[in-house]
């Protein structure tokens, strides 16, 4: 059962890399197919393993605390 | 510092459990602090942690280990096993690392006396205990678990104050409901997601790169078989 659950995980995020050509590294963690953290961090570590990506960041609010989002994003 | 900036006129902390380390030092940049009966501060000694690559395993330390290790080392010379102290000494950092160790000691401590004299203790009488409570929380425990309470709080000379059963009463139902927020973000991203993914079109599935297409082939038939 958890590696049809992960597995899933990683064909989901597999597939929205490819739709919009990024994918949240928070939206990857907030998926319901894991079961701990470990398994969410493997799946993202597997991504960038079968694609050609950089990480980058993007800003998401500016004021009064400034935060970001990790983004796995293809190379173009 | 955003704490510090939006606080203009008076800036407290409410511990309701811990708020140990480098939370102790940000607590220590307001003007009050309130513990409830349960509540702990904790020392400010770094924690350093580096691989030790001789024997493959990660260490962790606090400076102030350091002094006392070195103490050992000359008492064994001076008084015990000269060969024990050599060994001991063979073991050790290099001289400028292990320096450099020690004075990260004092940047705490420069940090916290410079955060306590602008607002906690800013009035001139008090200026002077800052320096005091610094040396005494970065360097005057033997370990970085130790238990501050309120009243070794009250001790160092913090401005210290009980929290009562209402005020705490209050703090938890805060805290619960800041949890009770936070579980609900998270289901609501949950809920992003799943539409994310219901939105993608059904072909993109069948678009896997190769070794994942492998990978999941591989795990099918392990299934297969075990079944």
């Amino acid at each position: 059962m958890k590696f049809r659950t992960q597995d899933l995980g990683l064909r989901f995020a597999s597939a929205l890399l490819m739709h919009h050509g990024e994918v949240s590294v928070e939206d990857i963690r907030a998926m319901p197919f894991f079961k701990n953290f470990d398994e969410s961090e493997a799946v993202i570590k597997a991504l960038q393993r079968m694609f050609n990506v950089e990480i980058c960041t993007k800003k998401v609010t500016a004021w009064p605390i400034p935060q970001w989002k990790e983004l796995i994003k293809l190379k173009e | 510092m955003l704490f510090r900036k939006f606080g203009s006129e008076e800036l407290n902390f409410i511990i309701p459990r811990w708020a140990k380390s480098a939370a102790t030092l940000l607590v220590c940049s307001g003007d009050k602090i309130f513990m409830s009966p349960v509540a702990e501060l904790g020392p400010l000694d770094p924690q350093i942690t580096q691989m030790n690559l001789l024997e493959g395993r990660v260490e962790q330390f606090s400076p102030i280990h350091i002094g006392s290790t070195l103490d050992m080392i000359r008492e064994e010379f001076e008084s015990g096993s000269e060969k024990l102290a050599k060994g001991l000494m063979e073991r050790l950092q290099f001289p400028i690392t292990l320096g450099g160790f020690l004075k990260s000691c004092e940047v705490g401590e420069q940090y916290l006396t410079k955060l306590l004299e602008t607002r906690m203790l800013s009035n001139s009488e008090e200026k002077s205990k800052s320096k005091s409570i610094a040396k005494r929380l970065t360097k005057g425990y033997a370990d970085h678990g130790f238990c501050i309470n309120i009243d070794e709080a009250k001790g160092l000379g913090l401005e210290v104050f009980d929290l009562s059963e209402e005020e705490l009463n209050i703090v938890w139902e805060l805290h619960r409901l800041n949890d009770k927020k936070r579980k609900i973000q998270k289901e609501m991203h949950k809920d992003k997601v799943m539409d994310m993914i219901k939105e993608l079109p059904p072909e993109l599935l069948d678009k896997l790169p190769k070794p994942l297409k492998e990978k999941l082939e591989k795990v099918k038939s392990t299934r297969k078989e075990e079944e």
